[in-house]
């Protein structure tokens, strides 16, 4: 891993399109501005793993068969 | 392309009845192909089966028929992605996760909904930095994050 120090204003460029500047720093928050190109997703790290992580819960619990007949179950005794 | 998934009993889907993912799924780069089977008597749930992988399957649902106060605002970015201009014409879904044994109830994951153009038969999976998408149970069950009205 690549470890550089930056100071409030200083900036890290990635490639030709990518550049994180460091905004504010406050405490132990660090305020980032990051510039890229729109095909490039940028999100804040734990909702990405969030989201990954309730696909792999989605995708293991269609594996059991009869996991559907609970949904439907649930479905029926809710209406 | 012939499902082997239980929930899909054996059905085919044609070539051209395939969706486009040109972007992958999130953390499933790699797979571009699906199809989306629907599930008997199960409506509105639909199996979503990757073309590159079979083992890959997992059931969605749209949101917007499981709840009434659902809404996702598509940026010009999606469009642009899914090579359609109309947001009219976009489907959206969400990945559910089934229960396991016992009593918890299924959850709809609302964070990172797949939008669908039908005229074009793409599809990209987007990150909703809606606060009130988070993870909710379905059917009565109680919030697993925030509510999901927007």
């Amino acid at each position: 891993m690549l470890v550089l120090s930056r100071r409030p204003g200083e900036h890290i460029a990635i490639g030709e399109n990518v550049v994180v500047r460091v905004l504010s720093v406050k405490g132990d928050t660090i305020q980032l501005g990051i510039e890229a190109p729109r095909h490039i997703a940028v999100h804040r790290g734990e909702i990405r793993a969030q989201i990954i992580a309730a696909m792999e819960a989605a995708r293991a619990s269609a594996a059991d068969p009869a996991a559907m007949k609970r949904l439907l179950e649930s479905r029926r005794k809710d209406s | 392309m012939r499902v082997e998934h239980p929930l899909a009993k054996g059905a085919v889907v044609p070539e051209a009845e395939l969706w486009d993912f040109p972007e992958g799924l999130i953390g499933v780069p790699d797979l571009h192909k699906f199809a989306f089977v629907p599930i008997a008597n199960a409506d509105p749930f639909l199996l979503m089966c990757s073309a590159d992988n079979p083992a890959f399957a997992l059931v969605v649902a749209p949101p917007g028929a499981l709840l009434s106060d659902y809404a996702l605002e598509l940026s010009a970015q999606d469009l642009q992605a899914l090579g359609s201009f109309d947001a009219d014409d976009a489907r959206i879904l969400a990945t559910v996760i089934l229960p396991a044994a016992g009593d918890r109830p299924p959850q709809l994951n609302l964070r990172g909904p797949i939008i669908l153009a039908p005229r074009t038969r793409r599809g990209v999976q987007r990150v909703s930095h809606e606060e009130s998408h988070g993870t909710i149970e379905l059917f009565g069950g109680a919030s697993a994050g925030a509510s999901c009205s927007s």
